[in-house]
This record gives C-alpha cells, structure tokens and sequence, in this order.
C-alpha cells in the first residue's frame, strides 16, 4: 500500500447528507437570493450589436454550443530529478484511445539572498485529445512519479456546454485550443460543422487570421475571425 | 481532481446566483453541499450539530455572495473558510462546555478529524498515524483536509491563510519525513507495529 493510499485509509469516509435536510436547506437558501436582474454583459452586447453592423448585431443573438476538446492535465513539480518527457512514455504505454497528445513544459527557477537553496519548479500541461478517462490518468500519474505526491493535478475536460453569442463562440478559448493544435484550416473546419450541426447553410465567408510575434522570452498568437452568414447558429 | 475549468465554472455561478439567478444557485449549491457537510460532519459527533453548522455556513455563503472577490482564490476555498470559522466557533463552545478545557484552536482543529491517540487495526496505518501524530498540529490539520476530505493544496492554502508555496513545501517536507520514518523504522517501532 503507497503512502498516499494509507494516509487516505487514516481518515474514514464522512456520512453522506440526509436528502430531505438538504433539499430544505436548498430552498430556504433559494428564497434568500435577491430577484432575477438581468447580466450587465448581455445589456452590452446588445447595445454593440444594435450600434454596430448587421454581423454585430447577430453576434450578439443567443446560442449553445457543446465543444469537445479532449483533456488537460496540468501540476506543477518541483523534484529536479522529474523528466516531463517520461510522462508521454507512461501515459501512451497504459491509456488506449489517445488520438492525440501534446506536453508543454517550463521550468522557473526562484533564488533568494538569505542563503537558502534555489527553489526549481516545473510546470506541466498535458493536452490530450481521444476517449480517454482523465482521473484514471490523474490517479496513474500519482502511482508512478513520487514527485507527484505533494502537488495538485488539476484535470479539465474540455466538453464544455458554451451558453452565449456566437460572436461568444467563436471568441471562446476553446476555439483558441483548435487553432494551437490545427491552425486556420482547422479553426475554419469547426466553425463550419458547428453550422452543418445546427442545420444551416454555410456562411459565405469565414476569414481566419493569424499572426506569430516572436520577441526574446515571448511568443504572441493573434487571432482575427470574421463569418458572415444569412443565419448564424441560435440557441 | 477538479481543475481550472471547475473553478472557473464555479466562479461564474456565483457572479450568477448574485443576480438572482435560482438555476446557477442550484448548480452550486449541489456541488458545494456534499463538500461543506462531510467535512463537518467527519468533525462532529452529532449528526443535528452537522446539519446546523452546514445551514450556518451557507447561509452565510449566501449572505456574502456579492463580495465574492475571484482574484483572493476559488469559490470552494471560500466556502470551506467560513465553514472552518463555524466549526471553530462551535468546538470552543463544545470544549467550554463538555469537554476538556481546550482552547488551543490549533489543537481543537488538528484532531477533530485526526485524533493522534487513536488505534488502528492494520499495523501499517498505525505505523502512518504515529509517523503523522509526531508533527505539528497545523500540518495534521494540512493532512486531513487533503488526504480526508479531498481538498486540494492551493484550497488547503487558502484554508488556513498561507501561501501556496508554504502548503507546498509543508507538504513536501512532511511527506518526505513520513516516509524516511517508515522506511528506517526505529527497533522499539518494529515491534511495536509488527503484525500479531
């Protein structure tokens, strides 16, 4: 048994909460919360689209999407022995349904004057793409790096429901993961089945732009995405 | 272990049930509940006392919504710190009143989750809980609400009011001690642990 197991095994799990109890709680809490105002972002985005042009003013129409972006699992580690490149090599040996798979890695290294030895810290993400169970990775990661012990691993699926415009959609970071990973074409592919989803004819012009900034120890992406559509998706 | 994404997504159900909305207030409250309640609930003995502090603790929640500030730490660090101060303020009454005349919070904090005279059966969770009763009473608090109630370090940080960084190397260090500790154990702690 790992020392993370026992440590675990010391604490006995906490009786779950009787529902009745807890559905009351929830409605007195319910009928404390002031009346329903509208979002202060929803009253700017109308006025933009209303002082704006016609594609202004359909960015600012309401829509829902589902995106689907596989994982990220990202920790920080500060064990100068740890190799994030072992960590492909683990993940791919153990986890079928990988379609994808890339690690960003940096290490800062923080020095003080009072005598105490540099401070090294690496931070981790890994992007993942596939059907693949993100804690099982999280609880793998945990059993085969000690250095993992004493750090939090944070693990994001990426599936989000999008609740917003689709000037919101198009803007979403999670269009910005896209773009990292397949560039215009593929920022333009999603944006085209996201239309062919819902129903609609495709947009007359899609126009993807992207600029690298490169500058000593700093590398900028800027993003520019303009459609113009008859329709554009709805909730 | 929930990331950035739930943090964030926890984050804007705030800034929403602040508005009124009665559908993000739901969404949270059914991920904050189960949280808040076990946590109190593996700390006090009675089940009506757990349930009374989780009502106090997120009314309070509720009656603070609109000075939830994003950029102090996570919505579930927030909560889990008003549930703490409720529980302290219950066990300094319980101890005043019942118990042995406690006042020491760091104490009454550290083993209302983790009594370090307690016995286990599996020798090798005894040998762990010795190891663990040897350190400080803030870090055997650190270790229960990570190892028992699931928290994470930078949610733990926030807990108790220090920086990630200290959590971190709080963490590091002990858990590095514990297991030298139960690597080289002692002669007397051979036989003390070993299977009968």
């Amino acid at each position: 048994m790992r020392l993370r197991d026992r440590l675990a095994a010391l604490y006995p799990a906490p009786p779950t909460a009787d529902p009745e109890v807890r559905d009351a709680l929830e409605q007195a809490l319910l009928k404390k919360l002031p009346p329903q105002r509208p979002s202060p972002w929803r009253r700017r985005a109308l006025f933009g689209g209303l002082a704006g042009l016609a594609f202004a003013g359909a960015c600012a129409m309401p829509a829902e999407y589902e995106m689907d972006f596989g994982h990220r699992i990202a920790f920080s580690v500060d064990d100068e022995a740890f190799d994030p490149r072992s960590l492909s090599d683990h993940i791919r040996g153990r986890f079928e349904g990988i379609e994808e798979m890339r690690i960003s890695a940096s290490m800062s290294v923080h020095e003080s004057d009072d005598g105490t030895p540099p401070d090294m810290q690496f931070d981790v993400v890994l992007d993942i793409v596939g059907k693949v169970d993100g804690d099982a990775i999280e609880s793998s990661l945990l059993d085969h790096f000690d250095a993992l012990t004493a750090t939090d691993i944070d693990v994001d699926a990426i599936d989000e429901t999008v609740h917003g415009t689709f000037g919101g959609m198009v803007s979403h970071r999670a269009l910005g993961w896209v773009i990292d990973r397949g560039g215009a074409e593929a920022a333009r592919a999603r944006i085209l089945a996201e239309f062919e989803a819902q129903g609609l004819p495709p947009p007359s012009r899609i126009d993807v732009q992207i600029e690298d900034h490169d500058s000593p120890g700093r590398h900028e992406r800027e993003v520019r995405i303009e459609v113009e559509a008859d329709e554009l998706p709805q909730r | 272990m929930a990331g950035r994404l739930e943090r964030f997504r926890l984050a804007r159900l705030v800034r929403r049930a602040e508005r009124g909305d009665q559908r993000a207030f739901s969404a949270l409250f059914s991920a904050l509940h189960p949280v808040v309640y076990g946590y109190l609930a593996a700390r006090v003995r009675v089940r009506a006392d757990a349930e009374d502090l989780t009502a106090m603790t997120l009314h309070r929640f509720v009656d603070r919504l609109d000075r939830y500030d994003p950029s102090r730490g996570g919505v579930k660090a927030w909560v889990m710190t008003i549930a703490r101060n409720t529980l302290i303020d219950h066990l300094r009454k319980t101890a005043r009143t019942e118990v042995a005349p406690l006042t020491d919070v760091e104490h009454l904090m550290a083993d209302a989750r983790f009594s370090p005279e307690g016995k286990e059966s599996d020798p090798r969770l005894q040998q762990v809980r010795d190891a663990l009763a040897d350190h400080s009473p803030t870090t055997r608090e650190m270790f229960a609400l990570r190892y028992g109630d699931g928290l994470t370090i930078v949610e733990v940080a926030a807990m108790l009011d220090m920086s990630e960084a200290a959590a971190k190397q709080r963490f590091s260090r002990t858990l590095r001690a514990l297991k030298r500790k139960l690597d080289n154990p002692t002669p007397e702690e051979e036989v003390a642990h070993a299977p009968s």
